[in-house]
């Protein structure tokens, strides 16, 4: 095969991927009214972000989302990195059938466990709360989690974890002094998923928030359509908006996702 | 430092048939060097794993001194263990590593720092402080490894083929080097190789393992000259001892033994025979393969074997002849390599010969 081939796929999976969010891009900062007459493009503007960002509750809903999908990374990583300390270096009964469980979690579809959600977060008094979307989000992110983690702690050879033994080190010290340094580069790759999984999550926090105590951006984002009119030049400010980080963190953490997942694959 | 001695008492490792050991009773002596030797499998790691607290025996107990430290925790046994793989911490500089120990049992900083370069500067790494594990060479690994051990001085010193790393020069080397060390601080010291050069060399007293059972624990030079059972004769040794099978029978002028083709008198006076021995029919002798010479020799007391020259080794200077003797594979040193095929006669010293049970494969003599 010639290079061109592959080269010219490469560039139009890109344009097709990029050109929605341009798009998004260009409409964001046209003046509202050349919008109303259909002239994307036409003229330059931000006032569609300053309106969003300081007449609208929509920064709220930013502050939400940023909180929420913190706690929900700091959680899982927490609890993951615990859950798969034990289930690589203890006896653990039915290891085999914990990890096919965790696997099965993420395979339901989302729509099937809402109401169930919504139910127990109203029984519970959390509907409209940071703790009803922190929850569930640490429980779907968990599975991923622990099985990387999994993996990459059953490389670790068990020798260090015995000098550390002997050093004097009790479990959670040896998990703390001597693992963890060395999954660093894994827990950021996994929590740089489980942040974009969580800000990005619309369905969950579209049942379970009623207002912007607890709306997150994308939530928030659908909000801004109106019954009889769609303030399309807020809708994309307010998009890019949340878009930002997203696109920061996969370009910063973009070396460490890619040698944090590919860890242990070459050795 | 302080030296103790160590005691296992009956101790079991392991479950039902998987048992590693089955009520295995030692003692090593305080301040002694004492080398565990064994093919792979034959649970000497295990053993250095037990002593260390990581495994925990099913039965028995571990004695250190006066002291019971079967339920002891590893941290506060006060023992210090080289790992095969060194085990050093990828993610602390060489500093760090040998003050991990001091730092988990929060000693002052102004303390650790001394007791790290004091450690260093006995070791001769104390350049290397600063540099992380993944910089270093295989040896200098090797040093930090002892360092991190050493540093907290320990009553008792485990090393888990700490050497099997190295390239043959290089342990050459260290072997000698923590010979040294291990004698100035008077440890006492268990010590894991399948290699019996450095068995030998290095061991006060060696103890042979196998299967979890253990075959010999002698000094090194009773192990070549006494060993205990055939396996003993025929794992110890470079090369090591002839294994074959003749016979006793009793005449009129005392007892006489059959070798191959030919009867010679045995002149056993001085022997002292395990109970029930010397009885007549088959038993299983060995000879060192260092006795054994090729040519024959005449003279009184020497045993003459037919045999074929089926390899011949050249180890530069001397060679290693493989015969086949007696329908068994010998191997001879000689100065001056025979032809492959050549049928030539083994000569060897009667009063190097030991004989064994064919039955439990034990040494009858003592």
């Amino acid at each position: 095969m010639k290079r061109g081939f592959p080269i010219a796929v490469a560039w139009l999976a890109a344009v097709f991927a990029v050109a929605p969010i341009l798009w998004v891009l260009i409409t964001s900062v046209t003046p509202a009214e050349k919008l109303v007459q259909g002239r994307v493009g036409a003229g330059f503007s931000l006032a569609s972000y300053i309106r969003v960002l300081s007449h609208t509750e929509f920064p709220l809903c930013i502050i939400n989302s940023a909180l929420v999908a913190l706690l929900t990374t700091l959680f899982t990583l927490a609890l993951g990195l615990i859950a798969a300390y034990a289930l690589t270096r203890f006896r653990v009964v039915a290891k085999p059938l914990i990890l096919a469980l965790l696997l099965a979690i993420p395979l339901f579809p989302q729509i099937s466990i809402l109401i169930y959600l919504y139910l127990a977060a109203s029984r519970l008094g959390l509907i409209n709360t940071y703790a009803a979307l922190i929850v569930p989000y640490t429980a779907l992110a968990l599975p991923l989690a622990i099985w990387y983690l999994v993996a990459v702690l059953d490389d670790i050879p068990r020798d260090l974890d015995n000098a550390a033994r002997l050093d004097g080190c009790a479990p959670l010290r040896t998990l703390t002094s001597v693992l963890m340094p060395l999954v660093l580069p894994s827990m950021v790759a996994v929590g740089l998923l489980v942040f974009l999984l969580s800000w990005n999550e619309f369905i969950i926090a579209l049942v379970l928030t009623t207002d912007a105590k607890a709306r997150t951006a994308p939530v928030g984002l659908a909000m801004f359509q109106g019954t009889h009119y769609i303030p399309w030049a807020d809708i994309t400010a307010a998009a890019v908006v949340v878009l930002l980080p997203v696109v920061l963190l996969a370009f910063f953490g973009q070396r460490m996702l890619v040698a944090g997942l590919t860890r242990g694959a070459l050795k | 430092m302080g030296t103790e001695e160590l005691k296992l008492d009956g101790v079991t490792v392991g479950y039902g048939k998987t048992a590693v050991f089955r009520d295995l009773s030692v003692s090593f002596s305080a301040g002694k060097l004492t080398t565990i030797l064994g093919p792979s499998g034959c649970g000497k790691s295990t053993l250095l794993l037990t002593v260390a607290g990581l495994l925990s025996p099913r039965e028995g107990r571990v004695f250190l001194g006066s002291r019971d430290i079967t339920e002891v925790e590893p941290g506060k046994r006060n023992v210090a263990f080289v790992f095969q793989s060194y085990a050093l911490y990828p993610h602390l500089s060489v500093f760090e590593n040998i003050a991990f120990p001091l730092r988990v049992a929060r000693k002052a900083t102004a303390e650790i720092k001394q007791q790290v370069q004091a450690t260093a500067e006995l070791l001769g790494i104390a350049e290397l402080l600063p540099r992380w594990p993944r910089e270093l060479s295989g040896g200098q690994r090797q040093r930090v490894a002892v360092g991190r051990a050493l540093v907290r001085e320990p009553t008792l010193l485990l090393l888990d083929e700490p050497l099997s790393n190295l390239d043959a020069q290089l342990r050459l080397h260290m072997r000698r080097e923590i010979k040294a060390l291990q004698r100035r601080f008077g440890l006492t010291t268990l010590y894991v190789t399948h290699d019996q050069a450095e068995a030998l060399t290095l061991g006060d007293r060696v103890l042979v393992l196998k299967d979890g059972e253990v075959q010999q624990y002698a000094q090194p030079a009773d192990l070549l000259t006494h060993p205990a059972n055939v396996f003993v004769a025929s794992f110890v040794g470079s090369p090591p001892a002839n294994i074959a099978s003749a016979a006793l029978r009793r005449s009129e002028e005392g007892w006489r033994l059959t070798i191959g083709e030919r009867e010679y008198a045995l002149d056993i006076g001085a022997w002292r025979w395990r109970e029930g021995w010397p009885r007549e029919g088959e038993v299983t002798f060995s000879i060192p393969a260092r006795s054994c010479v090729l040519g024959r020799r005449n003279e009184d007391g020497w045993v003459r074997l037919k045999g074929e020259v089926t390899l011949v080794e050249d180890l530069g200077g001397e060679y290693l002849v493989s015969v086949e003797v007696a329908d068994a594979g010998w191997t001879v040193a000689a100065r001056r390599p025979p032809a492959l095929g050549e049928e030539l006669s083994v000569s060897l010293p009667l009063g190097d010969v030991r004989f064994y049970d064919p039955t439990n494969q034990l040494a009858v003599v003592e």
